[in-house]
């Protein structure tokens, strides 16, 4: 399958890969995926540890069981596996490990270093054929007839990756004019003219409806919308409102969301697309944040306690430029808290409950800054009042999922039941 | 047998307990030699570096002073001109004096001095460190120092170490061309360096700690300048700029490297940087992260060293400088590290440092 290939995928992009592949698998069992998850579990890891002094690995194991969906007893070989690429070093009493000290290096070295590891290592070949194919399906949606010719990969082989890939939520197939097309959603942003043709040929005047709306309120609570049946003063109906909550099932528009112990999870919804740029393969952990960024404003401002953000462009803008909010408030503690998880930001107790909001100064947290600027930017939604109820619930203690892994539990948990006529619609969307 | 053993024990004391990191006993050489083995101008008994989140370090000069002959006042002019000579920020003058009159006090205070007779001298570090009285530590162990010193008379080929230990290290104005030296210097050294003995381990470490204190002001003044820098490319030209004295100077160093080091070959010729140069660019990354911290890790590591040579198995004094700060006992690992594949030392020499400085990672 390999020598097919024509262009190889550099070590970097391998790598930014597996950790793609495994941030959307999350702890959903796959047989033959083996070193693929250790890499991206790799990745995944050495992201979050990087610059930070030496950490116990107990309380290691728990936060990536916990927050970076890697299953405990695979801790200790990432571990291993990241102090064999020298990211980290262990401290060890025998075979078990105490404690990580990590030296995580900084830029593209992070992705080359175990991208060149998995590269040595060598993949089995479902492994191999599922970086391909995402590295394929990034620059463009391919059919999946083409797929099979030119990776020489066996239609059964082929479809059962696929079939992983869909589990994951970062890979999709539709159906459309009479070809079965596979695309990646996570890379939908650069494929947009593709997209747009295939709903343009069937006139799917709802879905671009949806997705214009969205653009010009990036962020918005899904609960807002279903609540207020709008966004940025565009009305919808019920059925329209169904096809919102497809939509962001199918990953096209990305939803992270915010878990609440009263109300269960919130969704905030962007479209595929960081205000029209091409978003790249190591940029992605970026994007991420930036969307975390965006979501903890847009709840200040849609879903606060007392005091709503008015202007959450130039609240963006006042972080970019100090680093930190001009005061404390006592709504930050649990407005901003999904951001520490993520290392964007840390909250700094000033006493009575009040805390101030820090950024963490890191070239990543200041690209995501300007990406989060990018995305509300597109213009102030008006006509959204504030909901009582799940404000009061937004309060209590959250714990944040990110993007891709929230897109995989919403579809896992809820299949929304949508109307004969809609059922037809949307078939004939990707059938035609 | 070291003269006023007692004062300068004390004086190492002082520092220890404040967190500075002492160098005792420094040869001063004269700053534009005539001769190639110029006569020394003076020596310093102890040389102290405190951290400053501004400056990299601040400097200090400690004094002592046996004979009673010698007038306080006079002393303390002459303790001005050597901290002119070293840009250091402050002086301390101790003498086995028993009245100083305070209006000579007065004056050497307006020096920058500060005039302590023998027996004051405690009264002032009790009352200036809460430390001070309980401190144990390697590297405020005078008879360490007698140790440490003493190592060129077992392996005299080490003597040239011991020397920029001593002295050439500190006559270095430009932080970055202390890096360079001191990785120079080691270079020089490695194929004398024996990693199974305790005294060469020592000595590495030693220039390690040096390596990390003059590092710590370049990533000071980097950081001053671009905070974290947005990618390699521009932290590598930043590096490069400085650690070359400015982007002409490199220019021109850069072209007679690549015309003497490629001159009859057909390969494409490197950029002139320092060795092990994508390692030495990830140390700095990591360095960034915490560049206030990075200043705390020379102590580190000389406390290391020095327990090394006192054959010690526990490094109780390192481990609560390490929980101090933990940033800085991560930082004390990485350097070694660097420094011993820069200096293309056998490779026992980083993995004996990371074994005795793994387990002082402090773990919550």
């Amino acid at each position: 399958m390999a020598e097919n290939t024509k262009n190889k995928p550099e070590p970097s992009e391998i790598a930014a890969r597996c950790h793609e592949i495994q941030t959307g698998l999350g702890m959903t069992e796959v047989p033959e995926f083996d070193e693929l998850r250790v890499v991206g579990m790799a990745v995944r890891l050495a992201l979050h540890i990087r610059g930070l002094p030496a950490i116990n690995f107990l309380t290691l194991k728990l936060v990536a069981t916990h927050f970076l969906g890697i299953p405990s007893i695979g801790v200790k070989r990432v571990a291993e596996t990241l102090a064999e690429v020298e990211f980290v070093k262990l401290v060890t009493e025998g075979q078990t490990i105490k404690a990580v000290v990590p030296t995580v290096p900084y830029y593209e070295t992070l992705y080359n270093g175990l991208g060149q590891y998995a590269q040595t290592r060598g993949f089995n070949e479902s492994e191999q054929l599922s970086v391909e194919l995402l590295c394929r399906l990034s620059k463009a949606p391919e059919k999946v007839d083409t797929l099979i010719s030119t990776t020489g990969a066996e239609k059964k082989l082929l479809s059962r990756v696929v079939d992983v890939g869909k589990e994951g939520a970062y890979l999709r197939v539709h159906r459309s004019r009479g070809r079965d097309i596979a695309l990646s959603p996570t890379y939908f942003s650069e494929n947009a003219e593709i997209y747009a043709d295939m709903v343009a040929g069937v006139g799917a005047k709802q879905v671009q409806k949806i997705i214009q709306a969205l653009g010009k309120a990036q962020g918005i609570p899904l609960s807002i919308i279903q609540k207020r049946k709008e966004i940025a003063g565009i009305s919808f109906t019920d059925d329209e409102m169904k096809l919102v909550v497809r939509l962001a099932q199918d990953g096209a528009v990305k939803p992270p969301s915010i878990s609440t112990t009263h109300s269960g999870e919130n969704f905030f919804l962007f479209t595929p697309t960081p205000s029209g740029a091409a978003l790249a393969p190591t940029k992605r952990d970026i994007y991420e944040k930036a969307m975390a960024i965006v979501a903890a404003v847009r709840q200040g401002q849609f879903l606060p306690a007392k005091y709503a953000i008015r202007n959450p462009g130039g609240l963006i803008y006042t972080l970019k430029r100090d680093l930190k909010l001009s005061r404390a408030t006592t709504e930050a503690t649990q407005q901003y808290k999904k951001l520490v998880h993520l290392r964007v930001a840390q909250l700094h107790p000033v006493g009575q409950g009040f805390s101030e909001l820090r950024i963490i100064e890191t070239p990543e947290n200041k690209e995501a800054l300007t990406i989060a600027l990018a995305l509300v930017d597109a213009s102030v939604p008006a006509g959204l009042e504030v909901d009582e109820a799940a404000k009061q619930a937004l309060q209590q203690d959250q714990s944040y999922v990110e993007s891709l892994v929230a897109s995989g539990e919403l579809k896992r948990r809820t299949t929304v039941t949508l109307s004969a006529e809609q059922q037809l619609e949307l078939e004939n969307l990707f059938l035609k | 047998m070291m003269q006023d053993r007692d004062q300068k024990h004390k004086a190492l004391k002082l520092c220890v307990a404040n967190r500075w990191f002492p160098q005792l006993e420094v040869d001063v050489q004269p700053v534009r030699a005539i001769r190639v083995k110029a006569p020394l101008v003076t020596d310093l008994d102890v040389f102290a570096s405190m951290p400053n989140v501004f400056r990299g370090f601040q400097t200090l000069v400690f004094d002592c002073k046996t004979k009673a002959k010698e007038s306080p006042v006079n002393r303390s002019l002459w303790l001005r001109g050597v901290l002119d000579r070293l840009n250091a920020d402050q002086g301390f003058c101790i003498l086995r004096k028993e009245a100083i009159q305070l209006d000579h006090r007065m004056l050497a205070t307006r020096l920058g001095i500060i005039l302590l007779a023998e027996d004051e001298f405690d009264l002032y570090a009790a009352a200036t460190s809460m430390a001070y009285k309980g401190i144990a530590s390697n590297t405020s162990d005078i008879d360490l120092w007698d140790k440490f010193f003493a190592i060129p008379s077992a392996y005299p080929k080490l003597q040239e170490g011991l020397v920029f230990i001593r002295s050439a290290y500190w006559m270095i104005d430009d932080p970055a061309e202390a890096c360079r030296k001191t990785l120079a210097t080691l270079r020089a050294l490695n194929s004398e360096l024996d990693p199974a003995k305790p005294e060469h381990l020592a000595i590495f470490l030693d220039f390690a700690a040096l390596f990390a204190r003059s590092l710590a002001v370049v990533v000071s003044n980097i950081f001053k300048a671009y905070l974290h820098p947005a990618n390699q490319v521009e932290l590598s030209e930043a590096l490069l700029t400085m650690l070359y004295g400015g982007h002409e100077a490199y220019e021109h160093r850069n072209q007679l490297y690549k015309r003497v080091k490629y001159q009859n070959k057909g390969t494409t010729p490197m950029d002139l940087s320092l060795p092990e140069w994508e390692r030495f660019l990830i140390l700095t990354r990591q360095l960034l992260d915490a560049p206030a911290e990075s200043q705390r890790v020379p102590l580190i590591l000389r406390e290391v060293g020095f327990g090394i040579l006192n054959r010690g198995s526990s490094f109780p004094f390192a481990s609560s400088l390490c929980t101090e700060s933990p940033q800085a006992a991560r930082f004390a690992l990485m350097v070694p590290d660097y420094l011993a594949r820069a200096a293309k030392l056998p490779p026992e020499f980083g993995q004996a440092s990371e074994t005795v400085l793994l387990p002082l990672q402090p773990v919550k």
